[in-house]
């Protein structure tokens, strides 16, 4: 195979992308009226939504394809470029482990997951004309097994429906020599990873392409082209106004979509080639927003969701009327094809280790999964809602055994009459009519028909939590209203406000304000209605609740509406305006759960909210069940649950802006370096994290390759003497790994810690915006090569690194163990990771002290840059002036010097907070002045002996301890093994890997003996 | 279509020639922590992983890594959790990468050789494997390594325990030592053992003084360097095998290339002298991307030639085999 290419993936199997009839739709949704709310959990490409939709229903449609999520956003809500962008690069990243999957079988002969690779068609006798889907093949790369399975008839009647929606020549068909006497057989390259991989591929391949204009030109491209096949596959014709545009290539597209997209792209992209000119045409062409806004009308009736049916989030909130299910039938692919991705949900509890699995396709041998899934939308949905079934039923064993089915689920299972005049049957040869049956399952009366005692499903504990008796009045009146959060916006709302009212209580605040329109309290128990509310004063009329200090600190509160980001720009803006560097007025953006939370606090959207606190409502819910158990314990439980999880951040290898690479120390050779760099690739990199960092920019290392490589070929015979200058100064090969010194964003000035005090409870649940500067702070090696190297880096020159590594500390966990003080002793540039760590302990409202550890005190004299963060640069020095701006008085920083030089001292700190000597014998003084040790935790970094001299220090005064490593790396991510340290485990001496395991160390883990 | 990178070591077919290299990728899922290990796993045709021994080794002191100019001296001393542990925890994980799976196995004996060959076919979940790579050529370690590789009898004493030892179904690699006069010896007694494939080179023996403390930096004093400066030494051991071993010659015994490359040239090269596939590591570490870019890079010249890779194998023997 050349250069991968994605008609390699091209599937003939595209349920989604047919034309639908939508008149049988049309009847199945008869009974829907306008304000109904129709539930659609697998969606697939939205056809049927857009139908109830069009009958005026509200409609919440989801599915656990990625693609089909995309497909019906596509289809559903207006979305933009950027927004479209994002998807297919979620997209992507999803289906390399979970689509994928789907369509893998297990090769007899090893035993291993394959894809199977090809379908071979088979022709009728005599009739070269005529071929029809014969077997599929697999072989397997590992054990070299080949063989081939034929399809069932049902399978075979599901290919050929599919087929005929598609063109002629779709695929080049190669005939298959010497097989057979009579049939001829063919075979088509099919699918290993089908349509979502080549799309994904397609969009991958787009993404690739260097040059950025000639990139976003192919993503419009793309993206228009997508959304003309999805128009046009439903209405069918030409109609479509885009169509009309003079956009050869993709004026024909018509039925497939994966077959117009790639032609689309390779004619355009040949036609690009040759002519640059027509660029500027097509872009303004491709602005499709403004062909989209025929849907903008039902933006707000619409919610698609990605998610697995079995997570399917019951209940919503909104009362649902419909449900809509279109089960695999044994016939796919006219109506409303027969959905693989529902197919593998039905499929659990299938044995999966056969090698063509045929239950997929039949729901007989589903109708155990099938009724679970009923049983399951009886227990989230109340009694008049009703399933629409869709599903042609050949034989009458499957209707009536659906039908007992749904009776045992509690369901009355009705045909359809209507639906039946519309299809013609048809014949089969043996004379049997086949019937066809739609139907819709109405709700009998559950209590009745239900069999046995109630099922362990963790939906119908919502029911028994209903029935129990609870001790204490206000709980069960809290179980009332968290049902009713469920529900009502409103009533979630005021759940948000009692949470509030009891974390803030523990810090001396207040609720001042709630804004009535937000709330209801009309039925609410007297045990948690607030006390009456103060009027707010009119400056933020926008705000939801307002919260004060007896101080006067204010904190205020919104909630997260996601259409209307206006608003909550301009309460940001005002806020902002008004509390610059003061931090008096804090304002927070509620959020209903995690995902939300941090797709705003990217920095793309965090320009618009120039002050970002965030948080949300799962960690609301804890931080008050940890507070009060005995009130919050069960709601706090299943709300938490709610909560959709982060995706965990992979290792990336990313580039980086240089902003600045500053000397630090006048005199002589500087030694130390502060590098100042930013990307928003780093995102979540926690405090103890590092990043290995490429000591040369890129251009640099490439042009180094370059001569070397030019030396070593173009010498050859015809080009004598040709000279190349190469630089024999050794170079460095690998990256060097370093601890981060502080990650900020624009809009949080340095210093803001001074000011900053948010009441601790709030502050451990509390997030910003991502930051997207960070600085590392390194010392120049004597003899090394590295580091002198990195001395080197420009403003503006672009370098490559690997993060973020090592574990995250999870910092607010240590509040839960006690801590209060942490105190941070640092020798040498060990304390710059150790600043980071400050950082974060200081957000999160942790007492701070900071010991640090170095040789002269002019080594962290800065040279004056530019517009610096200190006051009056000549006097600036490195580490207290970074650690001033976290917020510590400078009565908390403490200095130990090993030469007595000439350099006055700095002014910042008193005079007693300085010691000539080493840093460990001013920390066990310090220990010994102080009383109260108790809540104390220490974090130290720096060379061996200070270590190891400090634990003994921490073990005699019986003070908890991490220890942040550092070590020669290689590979940084756990591979290599080269930076290994002394661990103990159950009493055994062992290697740990810092950069896996590590690098920050429990004291008591740490094998110091052999260290 | 034709896989143009498809190649064909033995009975095994894999869909590209590109392997980790023993020691670079871990024993088994640790590259997934990368964002990207999808794609570095799609361009792979086979996976190697570290070296596996009988019993939990735990290394060498430290420091166990030194830089050099374009490579690094290393001196891990086959850390592991020994087998038993590998099989238990870590080689399901194999299972998921969907490739063909290469065990790199250490002993101190040649007795500790065959009791693992034997472990490790009997043992249920290694169908997964699909051969074992014979460390006979580890310069860290005391014991066993390289000083078996140096010595044909030994290589040839221990292959023939491992063949015998081993499921008839699993291909039997031995890594060889750079550290010879005439790598052909150890070539030809490992194929007298009954070797199905060879690979060649471990890593060049070498080491590193610190001169403010003026003692050798590596815990273990010698080390094993790698990286590109081993890559014209790799290179002419594999193109001496193949241009003296009648056997290299004729396909019968395939060679997989390993030293030094970074860059899609370089397993153009090692093709061209007589590599069937090509481990890579060290490079991985300081470009994770470097598999991708590889693949792209050959695919695109394969393209451009219109040819494959198992037409390149041994091409730059082309005149020799006129004489």
């Amino acid at each position: 195979m050349g250069k991968k290419r994605v008609s390699d993936h091209l599937s003939c199997s595209l349920p989604y992308w047919e034309q639908s009839q939508t008149s049988v739709l049309d009847l199945l949704f008869s009974d829907v009226k306008t304000g109904d709310l129709v539930l659609d959990p697998f969606c697939g490409a939205g056809i049927p939504a857009l139908v109830a939709l069009q009958q005026g229903a509200r409609v919440v449609a989801g599915d656990l394809n990625p693609m089909a999520v995309l497909l019906t956003r596509v289809l559903l809500q207006p979305m933009g470029l950027f927004a479209l962008r994002e998807e297919f690069q979620s997209v992507r990243e999803a289906v390399a482990d979970r689509i994928c999957d789907r369509y893998t079988i297990l090769c007899p002969g090893c035993g291993k997951k394959i894809g199977f690779e090809q379908l071979i068609w088979k022709s009728t006798e005599g009739r070269e004309d005529e071929i029809r889907p014969d077997a599929v093949q697999a072989a397997c790369i590992n054990c070299g097994f080949k063989g081939t399975e034929r399809l069932t008839d049902s399978q075979v009647r599901r290919q050929i429906t599919q087929s005929r929606t598609s063109p002629e020549n779709w695929f080049p068909r190669k005939k298959i020599q010497g097989t057979g006497s009579k049939n001829s057989y063919y075979i088509h390259d099919q699918f290993t990873q089908r349509n979502l991989a080549s799309l994904a591929d397609l969009f991958h391949g787009i993404n690739s392409i260097s040059m950025k204009k000639s990139r976003e030109f192919f993503q419009s491209v793309f993206i228009s082209t997508l959304f003309q096949c999805i128009t046009q596959g439903i209405s069918g014709n030409s109609s479509n106004p885009i169509s009309d545009a003079e956009i050869p290539g993709i004026r024909k597209a018509s039925v497939s979509l994966e077959v117009n997209v790639w032609k689309a792209f390779k004619d355009q992209f040949e036609q690009w080639m040759q002519n640059k000119k027509t660029t500027n045409a097509l872009l303004s062409f491709v602005r499709f927003s403004d062909s989209i806004k025929a849907f903008e009308d039902t933006d707000d009736h619409v919610t698609i969701i990605h998610s697995d049916c079995l997570e399917f989030p019951f209940p919503q909130r909104p009362k649902i009327t419909h449900v809509f299910l279109d089960p695999p039938g044994d016939q796919a692919g006219i109506c409303l094809s027969a959905s693989e991705f529902q197919g593998a949900w039905l499929r659990k509890g299938v044995d999966q280790k056969r090698f063509w699995n045929t239950e997929l396709q039949s729901i007989e041998d589903n109708l155990e999964p099938f009724q679970k899934l009923l049983e399951k939308i009886a227990a989230s949905t109340d009694d008049s809602c009703r399933i629409i079934l869709s599903y042609r039923a050949s034989k009458k064993e499957t209707w009536e055994a659906l039908q007992d089915r749904s009776s045992a689920a509690g369901y009355e299972l009705q045909e359809l009459e209507s639906v039946k005049s519309l299809i013609p049957c048809r014949k089969k040869k043996q004379g049997k009519t086949e019937a066809e049956k739609y139907g819709f399952l109405v709700r009998t009366r559950r209590n009745n028909r239900r069999p046995g005692p109630e099922p362990s499903d963790k939906n119908t504990k919502a029911v028994s939590l209903h029935e129990t008796q609870f001790p204490h009045p206000i709980q069960s009146a809290m179980v009332r209203l968290l049902s009713e959060a469920s529900e009502n916006q409103k009533a979630y709302n005021r759940l948000c406000l009692i949470l509030l009212e009891t974390i803030l209580a523990k810090d001396g605040y207040r609720i001042v304000f709630a804004e009535p329109n937000q709330f209801d309290w009309s039925e609410a128990d007297r045990e948690i209605r607030p006390e009456a509310l103060h009027s707010h004063d009119k400056n933020f009329p926008t705000i939801d609740i307002a919260a004060e200090h007896p101080d006067g600190r204010q904190i205020y509160f919104c909630f997260y509406d996601p259409g209307n980001e206006k608003k909550h720009k301009q309460v940001a803006g005002k806020i902002f305006q008004q509390d610059r560097q003061s931090f008096h007025r804090v304002c927070y953006l509620i959020f209903e759960n995690r995902l939300q939370m941090n797709s705003c606090r990217q920095i793309e959207w965090a320009d618009n909210w120039p002050r970002g606190f965030f948080v949300c409502y799962p960690d609301l819910c804890q931080q008050a069940g940890k507070i009060q158990p005995d009130l919050f314990r069960d709601p706090a439980d299943r709300f938490s649950k709610r909560s959709v999880p982060s995706r965990k951040q992979g290792i990336r290898h990313f580039r980086a802006e240089v902003l600045r690479n500053s000397p630090v120390g006048l005199k002589g050779k500087p030694m130390h370096y502060k590098l100042e760099f930013q990307t928003s690739d780093m995102k979540n990199i926690g405090p103890g994290q590092f990043v290995m960092v490429d000591t040369l920019p890129i251009g640099q290392r490439k042009k180094m390759d370059q001569i070397y490589y030019q030396n070593a070929y173009t010498t050859g015979k015809n080009q004598p003497g040709k000279k190349i200058r190469i630089d024999l100064m050794p170079k460095s090969y690998l990256k060097r790994p370093f601890g981060i010194q502080r990650a900020y964003y624009h809009c949080f000035e340095w210093g803001y810690h001074h000011t900053l005090s948010l009441p601790p409870v709030l502050a451990g649940i509390t997030h910003t915006v991502f930051p997207h500067k960070f600085e590392i702070f390194y010392k120049r090696m004597e003899g090394g090569i590295g580091t002198r190297e990195m001395t080197d880096l420009k403003k503006g020159d672009q370098v490559r690194m690997l993060g973020p590594l090592g574990k995250y500390t999870h910092i607010p966990e240590w509040r839960s163990q006690g801590i209060s003080e942490v105190h941070l002793v640092g020798g040498g540039v060990g304390m710059a990771p150790l600043v980071f760590f400050g950082q974060a302990l200081k957000f999160y409202s942790f007492d701070l002290k900071a010991f640090i550890g170095i040789d002269r005190i002019e080594s962290l004299r800065e040279t004056p840059y530019g517009k610096s963060f200190a006051e009056e640069p000549e006097k600036a020095y490195v580490y207290i002036e970074e650690l001033g701006g976290i917020g510590l008085r400078p009565c908390d920083i403490y200095l130990s010097r090993e030469y007595r030089d000439n350099e006055k001292l700095s002014e910042k700190i008193p005079d007693n907070n300085y010691h000539y000597g080493l840093v460990t014998d001013q920390y066990r003084s310090y220990l010994e002045k102080i009383k109260n040790r108790e809540n104390l935790m220490i974090i130290a970094c720096g060379p061996k002996p200070m270590m190891v001299v400090l634990q003994r220090i921490a073990s005699v005064f019986d003070i908890p301890m991490k220890v942040l490593l550092e070590k020669r790396m290689g590979c940084g991510i756990g591979v290599c093994m080269s930076c290994v340290c002394r661990t103990k485990k159950d009493q055994k001496s062992q290697y740990s890997r810092v950069c896996v395991e590590g690098p920050v160390f429990d004291a008591n883990e740490i094998d110091w003996e052999k260290l | 279509m034709k896989n143009r990178m498809q190649v064909k070591i033995k009975n095994l077919v894999m869909k590209s020639p590109l392997m980790t290299a023993s020691g670079t990728s871990g024993h088994a899922n640790e590259i997934e922590v990368l964002e990207k290990s999808g794609q570095i796993l799609a361009g792979l045709g086979a996976f190697v992983t570290k070296g596996v021994t009988l019993k939990p080794k735990e290394g060498n002191p430290e420091f166990r890594i030194a830089e050099t100019r374009t490579g690094i001296l290393n001196s891990i001393g086959l850390q592991n959790e020994g087998v038993e542990f590998f099989i238990q925890n870590e080689i399901h994980h194999l299972a998921n990468f969907e490739l063909p799976v290469f065990v790199n196995i250490s002993a101190d004996s040649v007795e500790g050789f065959g009791e693992l060959a034997a472990y490790l076919s009997d043992h249920d979940s290694a169908q997964i494997i699909s051969g074992l790579e014979i460390n006979v050529s580890c310069p860290n370690i005391k014991k066993g390594g390289a000083a078996f590789g140096t010595d044909p009898k030994m290589v040839e004493q221990i292959v023939k325990t491992v063949k015998k030892q081993i499921d008839p179904r699993l291909l039997v690699i031995t890594k060889l030592t750079p550290n010879v006069t005439d790598i052909t010896i150890p070539a030809r007694a490992a194929i007298q053992g009954g070797t199905d494939v060879l690979s060649m080179i471990n890593t060049v023996r070498g080491m590193a003084i610190d001169i403010d403390t003026q003692k050798p930096l590596l815990g273990n004093i010698i080390g094993g360097l790698s990286g590109p400066a081993i890559k014209p030494v790799g290179l002419f051991m594999v193109y001496d095998c193949f241009r003296s071993i009648p056997e290299c010659r004729s396909g019968k015994i395939p060679i997989m290339g390993i030293g030094g490359i970074s860059r899609w040239q370089d397993v153009i090269e090692y093709i061209l002298a007589g590599a069937s596939a090509v481990g890579i590591g060290t490079s991985w570490f300081v470009n994770p991307d470097v598999f991708r870019e590889i693949h792209h890079g050959l695919t695109g010249y394969l393209a451009g030639k219109k040819i494959s890779i198992s037409d390149l194998i041994g091409k730059a023997h082309g005149q020799l085999a006129m004489e």
